[in-house]
């Protein structure tokens, strides 16, 4: 595997992740394999896609952090290539309109679910900006429901970013600091969370900053939600920590320091009332008996294609 | 022989120079510097000082400065840009192609900077986003900002300052001497840059991962157009805008218009169409006033000059070194080609136009009607000079600088390796045609 090519894949999946979602990201992959197949030039039998699938599957498994939907999406390309024996363009082309559709389809049913738990008297808290809580304001204003709503400001880009769209569509906002919501803290009905995704130790991930805001929810009994599609759910050990440093001069401060930031948090998903994925809204134990049931299905996954690996090395 | 006056004149235009170089100041405060010592001390009078100063020349880069910013600012060249990034799918040889032709066209109808600025900080998006050797491909758009802006009266400073001195060019004189080097070089740079790095501009139709990595990006550019979400209007009306003003420039002498008075009409049209999208104060504060100031301190030295008759002293030497066209117009070109990859041409190129103007009214060549050739060896020279070095234009500085602070460090050397086989390409293709332009 050439290490440029992983390096590039890598770089460029967290770049898009970190601009546009995972959403949105892995609606990209798919139409940027659609738009593959149509221009390859290479031999596009059966036995050649499967061997340029598998390498695409390797270098996704290969980069850090994984992203989770890419690599569902990659698995079941992968299957539906080793399933048939002649390659049907036409048709693998179809299947990804569909499944470009159904992310679509999930990403609204969830903000459908979670528009169901507001109404215009309700104070609605968020924190950090996700593609998903954007598409929740804008069903929201669009079904002429507007609660209002208290946002913690975290990395100021991305608050801007949010207010940006509650700004748009002219909702009732007020902004304070994520480390001193214990002053408003008794006024909130609800909070909501874009979630990243659940590890494999069950931990739900979240922006930085959320761990002390959901724990502070908790401990007021205030319903709090995560909002989370399954395809984002991560089935594999991955220690992957991304932390950088920040520096602190010693002219502007009297001392020098360095400081670690993190790019996420990693709560326990009992903290949460429920989180709310396309399979509607789930408690801790609904969810998990979900997460083991579709982890399993992705190392059944997996094991078929490790078997046509090694039977590809072998012969 | 020197007088005393025209020792000190020239001495400070030496400091200058040498000022200029050194970089330990802004050559903007040495060039003012240079030009308020010559007042104060008399060499020049302050109304001769400002009669020094060209104000067509300064007129046409504020006129141009102000329209290209007005386009900045409803984000035509993103768009445009953008649009580019897709036509190429993704596929290295037509990035090199098309960004490589786009930036030729761009700088030769916009200044070199503004192109290497709408186009560098893209093609390094691309070029990392799909894993190429973005260096090459970043001195590529280099090198034909360079070529490119050699083409026309607007395209590059040597020439807006040749063609708003010396009345007898128009602006289509430009078109029609310059621009078959241009093409000539262009070409021959295409040429040798895929030659020499074959591993860096090849096709990727049949490798599948690098042409989904392509795809992948050619979304997200789809993306960042959509989000630019500018209406056709704006496109429509600024590409006539754009449209009137190249096409004032090829007209100006039959109307009798100055080229400034063409790009300030531009950029006035410009305003008033989009005066709702365009906030006027935040345009104007983006004008280059420092570039605007070294131009009008450089006319007040090289004036002074002038005035002292250091520039006829040179032109009468020069008369006396050869009296053969051929000799002189190859001591122009590649003159001026080696001091622009050495230095700044701006300085060279202003001092050069009175000595030449000064040389054409003396025989041999006065009687000579093949001795205008010797506008084109300066422009071809002072132009194509530029890509020698890191330091030889300023497209190449800004260029670098934007590398830099995305991780891409282009060094002096290793611009040079690239850069001198593509300048001597381009100065022995300019001797050629001048050569033939001489016996023809």
């Amino acid at each position: 595997m050439s290490s440029e090519l992983k390096r590039t894949i890598n770089r460029q999946l967290l770049e898009l992740d970190r601009i546009n979602g995972a959403i949105a990201l892995s609606v990209d992959v798919m139409k940027a394999f659609s738009s593959t197949l149509k221009s390859y030039e290479g031999d596009m039998s059966q036995q050649a896609l499967i061997k340029e699938f598998i390498r695409l599957h390797d270098l996704f498994m290969s980069c850090r952090p994984r992203m989770a939907q890419v690599i569902l999406d990659t698995q079941r390309g992968l299957l539906h290539l080793m399933e048939n024996s002649t390659p049907d363009l036409p048709k693998i082309q179809g299947l990804i309109e569909n499944n470009i559709q159904q992310k679509w389809d999930n990403a609204d049913k969830i903000v459908e679910l979670s528009a169901e738990l507001l109404d215009n008297d309700k104070i609605l808290f968020l924190h950090s900006y996700s593609t998903q809580i954007d598409r929740l304001i804008t069903f929201l204003a669009n079904k002429n429901i507007k609660p209002r709503v208290i946002v913690a400001e975290q990395e100021e880009v991305k608050t801007a970013r949010l207010l940006r769209v509650l700004d748009k569509y002219e909702f009732n906002f007020h902004v304070v600091s994520e480390y001193s919501v214990s002053h408003i803290i008794d006024s909130i009905d609800v909070a909501m969370f874009g979630a990243l995704t659940i590890n494999h130790n069950r931990g739900i991930v979240m922006a930085p900053g959320s761990s002390g805001l959901v724990s502070d929810m908790n401990r007021s009994s205030i319903p709090v939600y995560a909002l989370l599609p399954t395809g984002k759910f991560s089935y594999w050990e991955d220690n992957y920590e991304p932390a950088y440093m920040e520096r602190r001069d010693k002219q502007k401060y009297g001392v020098e320091y360095k400081k670690d930031v993190y790019s996420h948090d990693v709560l326990d998903l009992k903290l949460f009332t429920a989180t709310i994925t396309e399979e509607g809204i789930l408690d801790y134990d609904n969810l998990i008996a979900l997460f083991i049931k579709l982890q399993k299905e992705f190392l059944i996954a997996e094991e078929k294609i490790d078997t046509l690996k090694a039977r590809n090395s072998n012969g | 022989m020197l007088m005393n006056d025209q020792i000190v004149v020239s001495a400070v235009f030496i400091v200058v120079f040498i000022g200029i170089i050194s970089e330990k100041l802004d050559k903007v405060l040495i060039v003012m510097f240079g030009a308020l010592a010559l007042i104060l001390t008399g060499y020049i009078g302050f109304e001769d000082a400002i009669h020094a100063i060209d104000f067509n020349t300064i007129c046409l880069l504020l006129g141009m400065m102000l329209l290209v910013e007005g386009m900045r600012e409803v984000k035509i060249f993103d768009w445009i840009a953008l649009e580019l990034g897709l036509i190429t799918k993704g596929d290295p040889v037509k990035v090199f192609l098309l960004f490589g032709i786009a930036t030729a066209i761009f700088s030769a109808f916009l200044d070199n900077v503004t192109t290497v600025l709408i186009m560098v900080p893209l093609m390094i998006s691309l070029a990392k986003g799909i894993g190429l050797n973005a260096k090459i491909y970043i001195l590529v758009l280099v090198f034909l900002s360079n070529i490119g802006g050699a083409a026309t009266l607007i395209g590059d400073p040597p020439n807006i300052l040749i063609g708003t001195q010396v009345s007898s060019l128009k602006f289509i004189d430009f078109i029609q001497y310059m621009s078959i080097p241009v093409i000539i070089t262009s070409i021959l740079t295409f040429w040798y840059i895929k030659k020499t790095k074959p591993a860096d501009i090849k096709s990727r139709n049949k490798d599948f991962p690098w042409l989904f990595l392509s795809n992948l990006m050619l979304e997200q550019m789809k993306r960042e157009k959509a989000a630019l979400s500018i209406p056709k209007s704006v496109l429509v009306k600024t590409s006539i805008i754009f449209g009137l003003v190249i096409l004032g420039f090829f007209s100006h002498a039959i109307f009798h218009l100055e080229p400034a008075v063409v790009a300030l009409a531009g950029a006035i049209v410009m305003l008033i169409t989009f005066h709702k999208k365009i906030d006027l104060h935040h345009l104007v504060a983006h004008v280059e006033w420092p570039t605007l100031l070294f131009f009008a301190g450089l006319f007040v030295v090289v004036g002074a000059m002038e005035h002292a008759g250091v520039l006829e002293t040179i032109s009468q030497s020069l008369v006396q070194m050869t009296d053969n066209l051929w000799v002189l117009l190859m001591i122009i070109l590649w003159a001026s080609a080696i001091l622009s990859g050495l230095v700044d041409n701006i300085p060279f190129v202003a001092v050069m136009i009175p000595i030449l103007k000064q040389l054409l009214a003396q025989e041999p060549y006065a009687s000579n009607p093949k001795a205008a050739l010797l506008w084109w060896a300066l422009a071809l020279g002072a132009c194509f000079g530029g890509n020698a070095t890191m330091i030889g234009a300023s497209a190449n500085v800004v260029s670098v600088a934007i590398a830099k602070t995305r991780g891409i460090h282009i060094g002096f050397k290793e611009f040079a390796k690239e850069a001198l086989p593509v300048t001597l390409i381009s100065i022995i293709v300019s001797s050629f045609y001048l050569t033939a332009l001489y016996l023809w």
